[in-house]
């Protein structure tokens, strides 16, 4: 699995390892499945992220619509340097809180 | 036991080839007893003939036989069925192991005398399934192959259909070079280039989500929009801002459009670049040496709301040295056999003072970086050359035809309140509406430019008080630039009115053009004398609407000016 997600006190956390593209466009969808109106906070975490392509950036789109207005409250941590970089140059840091 | 059946539901038909009178009479009547319907040939060549691709599910070949062995008569059968596949089982002797291996070549498998009921029934059912499996195989290749010829020439229709909606407006430029590579014929990237009305050149850089047919469905209306509101004088910030909008309603939520805009301003020696997403682009200079790294500092385009863009457009001076290099992600991205991305360091290593072209150094580097590897995304690079010397900047060609134009007698006005003009900039507005209530196409680009700088002096030295003197230094303009969007942004009172009135003149008609501000009035010499000493192709300005007008006056301190266009037919 180079998704996996789990969901504590109406928290959910996003991990992906290794190659985030449309590779893992269904697993992605079906994490996000899981978002329900008692969802308060998403975590999508890059520590074992290598790479992110732009249909990767398309995917985090789709999570952001599917929190409709608590877009505020979706947070990419961990990412490194190069997989930062991309996110940077999409301006996402407007969209999502980076950390 | 009864026989696999074949496909058409009668009884399957084996074709039974053997010297011996007694060895065919045999097997004729065990294949008989499984329910098969038998035709028997006496030697090879005989097999040859009687055998019939469309009905024979079986063929039992003896080896050695008169006139034509077995095995020839095998390779005669294999080649005559070409793809399809009927299974040929080659009747062995205890005496003949040594043909084996040619026998395996054209046959499918081997049954030994004396003949056993069993041992028949299950080979030339298990053969027969394999029949069946292997022409059903083949069956789905030729639909599969009819599809795809199908497909590829719609593809290619499609094809055709884009390249003429993203060409139709292209207008080449001699300072822009570009290699494009798609990976299939429908490109996710898209690079469009026109002229304003105002001599500027506007450069739109883009790359879509994904790749193929679905990246590149989006470019049409982008591309619509850059050349139509190109050509009608807007700048690339409300250029961006349509595009955006059109995308925010046309793509599905994970599509977008990252995306740069370029607008190459001769007068000013100033390159204008709003980008939004795209990685990092070089601004270089082959004199010096210098390497400016131009960031994204915007989100891509379609994610968001055009009101929430709020997009940051960065203003460069430049000269004719300079060159800005851009590329999307599928050149750094490009790795070599180890692995190894060429990186945005491969493609600044390529900028050095001594290259004659730093275009071709990055095309080489790059093509050597990845070396016999397949091509992994699409991969655009441009270089967009400022250079202003004249052979390499495209001037508009006057219009020969001949001017028969019907005039009217008519007048019009507008005034644009300081939140209007915060928002837009109503001139190629007032330039189509003029085009419809009075057409005149042929001078469209005159009236443009004049009205263009008698709007901007209103507004910038006018209402903004903006000093003019500000623009003297090298980086002056960009400086100017952005102060002019700080007090636009500051502005609290005041208007702009224009006003446009036509009449019948002599063998063609008079436009008159009036416009006042509320502004505390300029000096029109401060700004005559700016543009004396400018640089060295200006020739816009105050003297280039004298140039066209047959008058041009200021009056009230500068807050009223009146210019009058003649036009004649011809």
């Amino acid at each position: 699995m180079s998704i996996s997600s789990r969901t504590e006190e109406n928290k959910l956390t996003i991990s992906i390892t290794g190659r985030f593209d449309f590779g893992v466009h269904k697993e992605f969808r079906s994490a996000i499945d899981s978002i329900s109106s008692d969802t308060k906070h998403v975590s999508v975490d890059f520590r074992t992220t290598e790479y992110v392509d732009s249909s990767a950036l398309g995917m985090l789109l789709m999570l952001k619509s599917k929190m409709g207005d608590r877009k505020d409250k979706i947070s990419l941590i961990n990412a490194k340097p190069e997989v930062k970089k991309i996110l940077e140059i999409a301006n996402f840091g407007q969209l999502f809180t980076l950390s | 036991m009864s026989p696999l059946n074949n496909s058409t539901n009668s009884s399957p038909h084996a074709l039974v080839v053997d010297d011996s009178l007694t060895q065919r009479l045999l097997l004729s009547h065990m294949l008989d007893q499984l329910g098969y319907e038998v035709t028997s040939a006496k030697d090879g060549k005989e097999a040859t003939e009687l055998f019939n691709p469309e009905q024979t599910d079986v063929v039992f070949m003896d080896i050695e036989m008169p006139i034509m062995n077995g095995i020839e008569a095998a390779g005669i059968i294999r080649q005559a069925l070409g793809e399809r596949f009927i299974p040929i089982i080659f009747i062995t002797g205890s005496d003949n192991d040594q043909y084996l291996d040619k026998c395996s070549e054209v046959g499918d498998d081997f049954i030994k005398k004396p003949f056993n009921a069993n041992i028949l029934s299950s080979k030339t059912r298990s053969l027969l399934r394999i029949k069946e499996l292997y022409n059903e195989q083949i069956r789905q290749k030729k639909e599969i192959e009819a599809f795809k010829a199908l497909q590829d020439k719609e593809h290619d229709t499609a094809a055709d259909i884009y390249e003429t909606i993203i060409g139709s407006g292209y207008m080449q430029s001699p300072n822009l070079r570009s290699a494009l590579s798609p990976m299939s014929k429908f490109n996710g990237d898209i690079l469009l280039c026109a002229y304003t009305p105002a001599d500027k050149l506007n450069v739109l850089l883009g790359d879509f989500t994904g790749h193929g047919i679905t990246a590149s469905l989006a470019s049409a209306p982008a591309a619509e929009i850059f050349y139509g509101m190109t050509e009608k004088g807007f700048g690339i910030r409300e250029i961006t801002e349509e595009i955006n909008f059109k995308l925010k309603r046309l793509l599905p939520v994970n599509m977008f459009l990252a995306a740069t805009l370029a607008c190459l301003d001769r007068e000013n020696l100033n390159l204008s670049i709003i980008t939004c997403g795209l990685p990092d682009h070089l601004l270089f200079c082959n004199q010096t040496g210098d390497i400016q790294t131009v960031a994204s500092n915007n989100l891509p385009l379609g994610i968001v709301d055009s009101s929430d863009l709020n997009l940051i457009e960065k203003h460069h001076p430049v000269t004719s040295s300079h060159r800005l290099v851009m590329f999307t992600d599928g050149v750094i991205e490009t790795e070599n056999d180890e692995g190894i991305p060429f990186g945005f360091d491969g493609v600044k290593n390529c900028l050095k003072v001594t290259n004659e072209s730093c275009f071709n150094e990055i095309l080489s580097t790059l093509s050597a970086h990845q070396g016999e590897l397949a091509q992994q995304d699409d991969i655009t690079l441009v270089k967009l050359s400022c250079d202003f010397t004249p052979e390499k900047w495209d001037l508009y060609s006057s219009n020969d035809k001949p001017v028969q134009i019907e005039a009217s007698s008519w007048e019009s006005s507008s005034t644009l309140d300081f939140n209007t003009l915060k928002r837009f900039n109503p001139v190629p507005t007032l330039v189509n509406s003029l085009m419809e209530t009075q057409d005149l196409m042929p001078f469209r680009e005159s009236i443009f430019l004049v009205i263009t700088e008698l709007f901007i002096n209103s507004l910038d030295h006018g209402l903004l008080g903006l000093d003019s003197s500000l623009k003297s230094t090298p980086d002056g303009f960009a400086k100017f630039l952005e102060l002019k969007q700080h007090r636009l942004e500051q502005l609290t009172e005041g208007h702009i009115k224009l006003s446009f009135s036509h009449e019948p003149y002599e063998k063609g008609g008079k436009l008159t053009i009036r416009i006042q501000d509320t502004g505390d009035g300029f000096d029109e010499k401060s700004i005559r004398s700016e543009l004396v000493g400018n640089q060295q192709y200006s020739g816009r300005g105050l003297e280039l609407i004298r140039q066209i007008c047959d008058a041009l006056i200021y009056s009230n301190g500068g807050r009223h000016a009146t210019a009058s266009f003649i036009w004649q037919n011809t």
